[in-house]
């Protein structure tokens, strides 16, 4: 045996005792003889004992309690998790997450349509198609008539502000009763105003989303999507003027998706002062300025007098507007101009309003009138014409007049709600 | 501690039971803060690492199934707490091997047999710092068998158990580790051993 070679090995082994007899004996005689393993042997044991010898140092004097006071937190921790609403059921937590994501995904997909994201005209009329399915087509060729005939109204400056508002709320009829089977409903867009695509589109899309959204809110919203529809389409007549409105569109959606029906409805009225010069210059640019904004110059009622408008009519916005004129110049005596607009349009007026050279300024706070009650009469009567439509129709007599009814206090309805999100703002010079 | 009344203390323990626990192990809070001292070489730190062995022994009691004894499982966990918290600090920390030696003075002092004189305790005491150095500069897994066999005493079963190694996987660990300590001691401090091991 090479105890040389191996001598670390047998060393430890001859400490510790665990060489057999026979080795141990072969081992000591090899040591006797061999100086280099001798001394190898007696400096292994010489430390071994050392080691050996040195005494366990004692515990920190706070080590047990401070260790119990660890243990018992991660015990109770440990309980809390084990006993908790979810404990180690992975099962129940798997289920739970799933049933999450899942609502999180119906959620989104709910909320994705109303943010405008897409402007594709045709995929936005099939996906109102799958969603308003039991419509009536022949409403919406009425109310988009109606919408035409306005507009002619409109552009040509002889019809009033309630005739507009009239056939705004038509058209909010069509689309909110009934009324838009989607591709006709975009084919009708797109013919009314075929002289400009663009414009059209933005018709469209717009007409769309209010309707996506009435599918599930309140009416409200086709109102002022049909009068904001109205605005885009008869100012529309540069590139430059449609891409702003598209901006403000977008602006608009938005404010849509984020409002909460609160069921209390209100009219708002707001006086500003414009700054003029004497060249009057800025009665242009504030013309041209609202025109931008998308907000609706209120006809006069009156193409000579002045008819006063109180607080309270508002509600039958736009019918009045009190401006001294001439046929000759009409805007040469005016006192005041009034606009229908959003007010989220609003709110931004007084900041924008320097971008074309003028001034305006706040002469009274929004004004908010409480319209709920007479919202809930008309809806009562609503009712009550529902009813009596059943029994009719139960009784196989014509329902005609009374349809015509129940549209008159929709429409009369629908004005009210829409006056939750514009304002009336007269604007003094 | 009898074998049935250990067995009734690890189900309660295992069931989370803090008192039975600490019955069940409070008796190796010294021998594991002593392994971790002598693996660490700072006593705070052994004492942190002594804490952190017992709480996971109590976080996983559940999985011990009995296969080795108590102190042997909880050496068990003492060294691979120790290996793990060794290689965290590797490039952080500078591990002071001078207040270990200051502190254990005392017990050093005590180890001396038979009333020995000034010069005797004084150069006794200089060996034990020499090989508390030399352990530092040892491999860290040469320093664990050191640690368990010559401080501790432990059998080679009981290391092989510890390490999960096989015995004769042990017993040349052990050989190697001695030599390794000799040689360190032997070259850098050879002037403190002349007179015992030449």
């Amino acid at each position: 045996m090479d105890f040389c070679k191996e001598s670390n090995m047998y060393i430890s082994l001859y400490l510790d005792e665990l060489l057999d007899d026979k080795s141990r004996i072969e081992f000591l005689n090899h040591i006797e003889g061999c100086s280099q393993c001798s001394v190898k042997l007696k400096e292994t044991s010489y430390f071994a004992d050392l080691c050996r010898e040195d005494q366990d140092i004692q515990l920190p004097e706070d080590f047990s309690s401070s260790l119990h006071k660890r243990l018992l937190k991660i015990s109770t921790k440990d309980s809390k998790i084990k006993f908790g609403v979810f404990g180690y059921n992975k099962k129940f937590i798997t289920g739970f997450s799933t049933a999450a994501i899942l609502a999180i995904s119906l959620l989104a997909y709910n909320l994705l349509p109303q943010m405008g994201l897409s402007k594709d005209a045709t995929s936005m009329a099939n996906e109102k198609a799958r969603i308003e399915t039991s419509n009536d087509v022949s409403d919406v060729y009425s109310g988009s008539s109606e919408v035409k005939s306005s507009r002619q109204a409109g552009a040509t400056n002889d019809g009033t502000i309630s005739n507009t508002k009239a056939s705004a709320s038509a058209s909010t009829e069509a689309s909110t009763e009934a009324s838009t089977e989607a591709s006709t409903a975009a084919s009708t867009a797109v013919s009314t105003a075929a002289a400009d695509t663009q414009v059209t589109t933005r018709d469209v899309d717009v007409t769309i989303k209010f309707n996506k959204a009435s599918s599930i809110e309140e009416p409200e919203n086709n109102l002022q999507a049909r009068i904001y529809q109205d605005k885009v389409e008869t100012s529309a007549n540069s590139d430059e003027a449609s891409k702003k409105k598209e901006n403000d569109t977008n602006y608009y959606n938005f404010s849509e998706v984020t409002k909460v029906d609160t069921n209390k409805y209100f009219s708002h009225y707001a006086e500003l002062n414009l700054k003029v010069s004497p060249e009057r210059i800025e009665i242009e640019n504030l013309r041209k300025f609202m025109n931008e904004m998308g907000a609706i110059e209120l006809k006069p009622a009156t193409i000579n007098g002045v008819v006063e408008k109180s607080v309270e009519s508002t509600l039958e916005v736009p019918t009045t507007t009190a401006i001294t004129t001439s046929p000759q110049n009409p805007l040469q005596n005016s006192e005041y101009i009034e606009y229908y607009l959003p007010l989220s349009i609003y709110s931004i007026l007084e900041s924008q309003a320097t971008k074309y050279k003028i001034e305006l300024s706040q002469k009274t706070d929004i004004i908010d009138n409480d319209i709920t009650e007479k919202y809930n009469v008309l809806n009562n009567q609503r009712v009550e014409i529902d009813k009596r439509i059943e029994e009719t129709v139960k009784k196989r007599e014509n329902t005609s007049t009374l349809e015509a009814e129940k549209l008159e206090i929709t429409q009369e309805l629908n004005k009210l709600i829409a006056e939750k999100e514009m304002i009336t703002v007269r604007i003094f010079l | 501690m009898g074998l049935e009344n250990e067995n009734s203390l690890l189900t309660k323990a295992r069931q989370g039971d803090v008192q039975s626990f600490e019955e069940l192990t409070s008796s190796y809070y010294t021998k594991v803060f002593n392994i971790c001292n002598r693996m660490l070489n700072n006593s705070e730190d052994a004492s942190e690492q002594a804490q952190e062995t017992f709480i996971k022994a109590f976080r996983y009691i559940k999985d011990f199934k009995g296969n080795c004894s108590i102190p042997t499982w909880l050496y068990r966990i003492a060294t691979n707490v120790c290996l793990d918290y060794l290689r965290k600090i590797k490039n952080k920390k500078v591990v002071s091997l001078e207040q270990n030696i200051t502190e254990n003075t005392k017990i050093m002092d005590s180890l001396v047999s038979d009333n020995p004189g000034p010069e005797k305790v004084t150069e006794i005491k200089a060996q034990r710092e020499a090989i508390r150095d030399a352990l530092s500069k040892m491999n860290e897994k040469n320093r664990l068998i050191i640690v368990l066999r010559d401080f501790n005493g432990l059998s080679y079963d009981e290391i092989s158990e510890i390490l999960k190694a096989p015995v004769g996987t042990v017993k040349s660990r052990i050989s190697r580790a001695r030599s390794e300590l000799r040689d360190l001691l032997c070259k850098e401090k050879e002037h403190l051993f002349t007179d015992y091991v030449k």
